[in-house]
């Protein structure tokens, strides 16, 4: 039982790596392929761009990042406990429920700080 | 595997929440302190000060309440014996003193009071619970708990390049000591196949007595602790490992840089020498050949490098580093009399330091004097008492007989003669000797008149100084420089009682 | 042989991680080196791992790196100069830590103990739940710690990035 259960997820990423491949290069091998020197361009018609397509990112992206990598690792801890709930019982039920709690105190925090506003 | 069913029949739950009570009273205080600071915006902001002083005296309280007690908690992650009562007490007033001393000067700032204070608080819950875990696991996250708390506190001054660098390095080097931590915890595993540190105690001691460990149990156990022990040497500030210390030191808060300073040295060398005592078998590998070479590299260097300094803040961090050399003597020494000097030299360094670092803040408070040694000058006159303590504090640094310092060194050297380190103690006392130069050099500029407009400028303004001293000298940073001064005498002129209960805390880390 | 197969990727992406001039090229070699690892957690039966790893490492982790990447200007750290200062060191640390590898690699072979965890005996539970039993039992107070460090690493973020209180 154990070890074909994560068989499935071995076909989703083989599946995945046939299909990224298959589109690009179906695409290539069906498609009419015509090189011009316009087609490099951002936009093929329209205004010329101007400046440096360069530019600095704003630091709230980066926020969100670092709080989605946080709450991200908190769902990780959910996959053992849920794989073993019934054992533990309310023992691990009580467990988890501070964890989330503390977590959620977190998200509390940051929400009223008003990091999560896009202003 | 742990039964659930024999979880609920031991009380295995209701005893361990016991072992690690003073560190979740100061979490839980944190956690008050960091939430009212959300939701009720008071213009005057001092109850996160207060609650967090409240805080850091109940979980004293506590420990003081479960002094008696040898509990193993949470299934062999952490401990609460005598060891931890007495260095619980030294961190807890590391942390006590950090807070009275912020008051007003973070004030200056205009920065965020309540996360300030809930970020000392978990800086101290992370000392706390690194100096009583003892699984390599739990090491590793405590340590990880209290250097991120660190590294925020450092670059808290929004804004200002010298803080936000300090952070930056101390984060990187920092992270990359928790790397070789982690690395070496994994060859310890590998070779012990145990990560509980009296686990591995007992696997090595019962198996080297019957068969003795076999040729590549030992190269990945030595490989494994030597690892450890660089990555201990990164918090405590050993000589090679030490390029964080004056940058960070300088950079970071006055407060916080107190805190490094006594808190997480403190903690370092007290997880250090648990340790050490346990799992670092000198049959495998002679660490203290190691040790000896660290101690001496680290004397030397930060005495010599303390000479060159102009600024105070890097002058105290390379003192800092050296007392670092002189604390490790006290380890080389080993067994019982070596531990116990340690831990003492750790006690009186705790309030050495703080007092001077309030001193500091002090001058700092008062726009006086900048950072720069040089302006010390004349200092002496126009704050007879403040210079008085800082000159005191300097003294007991340096190690002058009826200060702690004195008391401290003593005993550490004492245990090292003891094991026939000779040369170590000889190269010891000559740093010692160079210490004094500079501590000295610094009471010496306070005390000399300097020349021409400093003097006008004391004239001119004398009326108007009394009452920026009494605007800007809050009660707290004088019960600070109170207390400091008054522990620095006390275990100066009487070491026995601290002594006997640094002697008896030893006594528990052997009682496994 | 299997095992050849991902170390040759893991060291040619962490090689390339470092010698390649784009900085997202370094990323995306980054994220293949990420893989290979989580392969090697795979031939070690631990397929929760190497799911983890990449989730957390190749997902989570890759969008701080590359948001980091365009977060700093890029353009202007085309030109920097080189470092012979910094490349002296680099030679010898990388020369002692291979010296040390290969000493290693000699002399470090021998049997050491294994617990009671083989991995016979983890495929006859599966290797989640093992991990979920260890985790919410024996360790539950370094979870426990994890939640409030994580908590704390939310504050710091916010503290760093914040503009204005």
């Amino acid at each position: 039982m154990a070890e074909n259960s994560f068989l499935p997820i071995l076909i989703i990423l083989i599946l995945a790596i046939v299909f990224a491949f298959a589109t690009v290069g179906l695409s290539a091998f069906l498609g009419k392929n015509t090189y011009e020197k316009g087609k490099l361009k951002p936009y093929e018609c329209g205004v010329e761009p101007v400046g440096n397509p360069h530019i600095r990112f704003d630091i709230k992206f980066y926020l969100i990042a670092i709080f989605f990598l946080l709450f991200d690792i908190e769902a990780l801890f959910l996959f053992p406990w849920a794989a073993v709930f019934i054992k533990l019982g309310l023992f691990g039920f009580v467990e988890m429920f501070l964890f989330i709690v503390i977590l959620l105190l977190g998200l509390i925090y940051i929400w009223k700080k008003g990091a999560l506003e896009w202003d | 595997m742990l039964n659930t069913l024999q979880i609920y029949n031991n009380y295995l739950v209701e005893r361990s929440l016991l072992s690690v009570m003073p560190e979740l009273v100061i979490v839980i205080f944190a956690f008050i302190v960091l939430f009212l600071g959300l939701f009720r915006k008071l213009p005057d902001n001092d109850n996160s000060y207060y609650l967090s002083l409240i805080g850091i005296v109940f979980s004293i309280l506590y420990v003081l309440m479960l002094s008696n007690q040898n509990i193993n908690g949470f299934f062999g992650s952490v401990v609460f014996d005598g060891m931890d009562v007495f260095v619980f007490i030294a961190i807890l007033f590391a942390g006590l003193l950090t807070i009275l001393m912020s008051k007003k000067y973070i004030e200056m700032f205009n920065l965020p009071l309540a996360e300030y204070y809930s970020l000392i608080l978990f800086t101290v819950a992370g000392m706390m619970l690194l100096v009583s875990s003892v699984n390599l696991i739990m090491i590793f996250l405590s340590i990880e708990f209290m250097s991120i708390s660190a590294y925020i506190l450092t670059g808290y001054i929004k804004g200002n390049t010298r803080s936000t660098e300090a952070a930056l390095k101390y984060f990187i080097l920092g992270s990359f000591a928790s790397a070789f931590l982690i690395f070496g915890s994994v060859f310890i595993y590998a070779a012990t196949g145990h990560l509980n540190i009296y686990n591995i105690h007992n696997f090595l001691y019962t198996g080297s007595s019957n068969s003795g460990l076999s040729a590549s149990i030992r190269d990945y156990l030595s490989i494994g602790l030597i690892l450890f022990l660089i990555g201990l040497a990164f918090k405590m500030s050993l000589f090679p490992f030490h390029a964080w210390t004056p940058d960070s030191y300088d950079g970071a808060p006055t407060t916080v840089t107190n805190l490094m300073a006594t808190g997480i040295k403190v903690a370092a060398f007290a997880i250090f020498i648990r340790v050490f005592s346990s799992i670092f078998d000198s049959s495998v590998f002679n660490f203290y050949n190691i040790l000896w070479i660290l101690s001496v590299l680290t004397m030397t260097f930060g005495n010599l490098a303390a000479l060159l300094q102009t600024n105070i803040k890097r002058l105290l961090a390379y003192s800092s580093i050296a007392q670092a050399g002189y604390m490790l003597i006290g380890i080389i020494g080993g067994g019982h009399y070596g531990y116990t000097a340690t831990l003492f030299y750790l006690l009186s360094y705790v309030f050495m330091t703080a007092g001077a670092f309030a001193i500091v803040i002090v001058f700092e408070n008062l726009n006086i004097a900048s950072f720069d040694i040089k302006s010390y000058s004349g200092i002496g006159y126009k704050y007879p008492l403040i210079s008085a303590s800082m000159s005191f504090f300097l003294l007991a640094l340096a190690g002058i007989p009826v200060t702690s310092g004195f008391m401290g060194k003593f005993y550490v050297f004492s245990a090292a003669i003891k094991s026939n380190y000779d040369w170590l103690i000889f190269i010891a006392l000559l740093n010692s000797a160079l210490a004094a130069f500079y501590y000295i050099k610094i009471i010496v500029r306070m005390y000399m008149i300097s020349n021409g407009d400093a003097d006008q400028v004391e004239l001119g303004e004398s009326s108007a100084n009394m009452t920026a001293i009494a605007a800007n000298i809050t009660p707290s940073l004088i019960i600070t420089i109170i207390i400091s001064l008054i522990f620095t005498l006390l275990l100066g002129i009487y070491p026995q009682m601290f002594i006997h209960f640094a002697s008896q805390s030893v006594t528990s880390l052997w009682k496994i | 042989m299997l095992f050849y197969v991902f170390s040759i990727i893991a060291i040619y992406s962490a090689l390339m991680v470092i010698l390649s001039r784009n900085p997202l090229t370094s990323a995306l070699y980054l994220v293949l080196c990420f893989f290979a690892i989580a392969g090697f957690y795979v031939i070690l039966d631990m397929e929760f791992l190497a799911a983890m790893q990449v989730l957390v490492y190749a997902g989570a982790i890759m969008v701080l790196v590359v948001l980091v990447i365009m977060l700093l200007n890029l353009a202007n750290a085309k030109n920097i100069p080189k470092d012979f200062h910094q490349m002296f060191i680099a030679v010898i640390s990388f020369i002692l830590l291979f010296f040390e590898i290969f000493l290693y690699a000699i002399k470090g072979s021998g049997k050491v103990p294994t617990g009671i965890y083989t991995t016979a005996f983890i495929k006859t539970i599966g290797n989640t739940q093992i991990i979920g039993e260890f985790l919410f039992t024996k360790y539950i107070f370094p979870f426990e710690v994890a939640s409030i460090l994580l908590l704390i690493a939310i504050i710091g973020a916010f503290i760093f990035a914040r503009r204005k209180f």
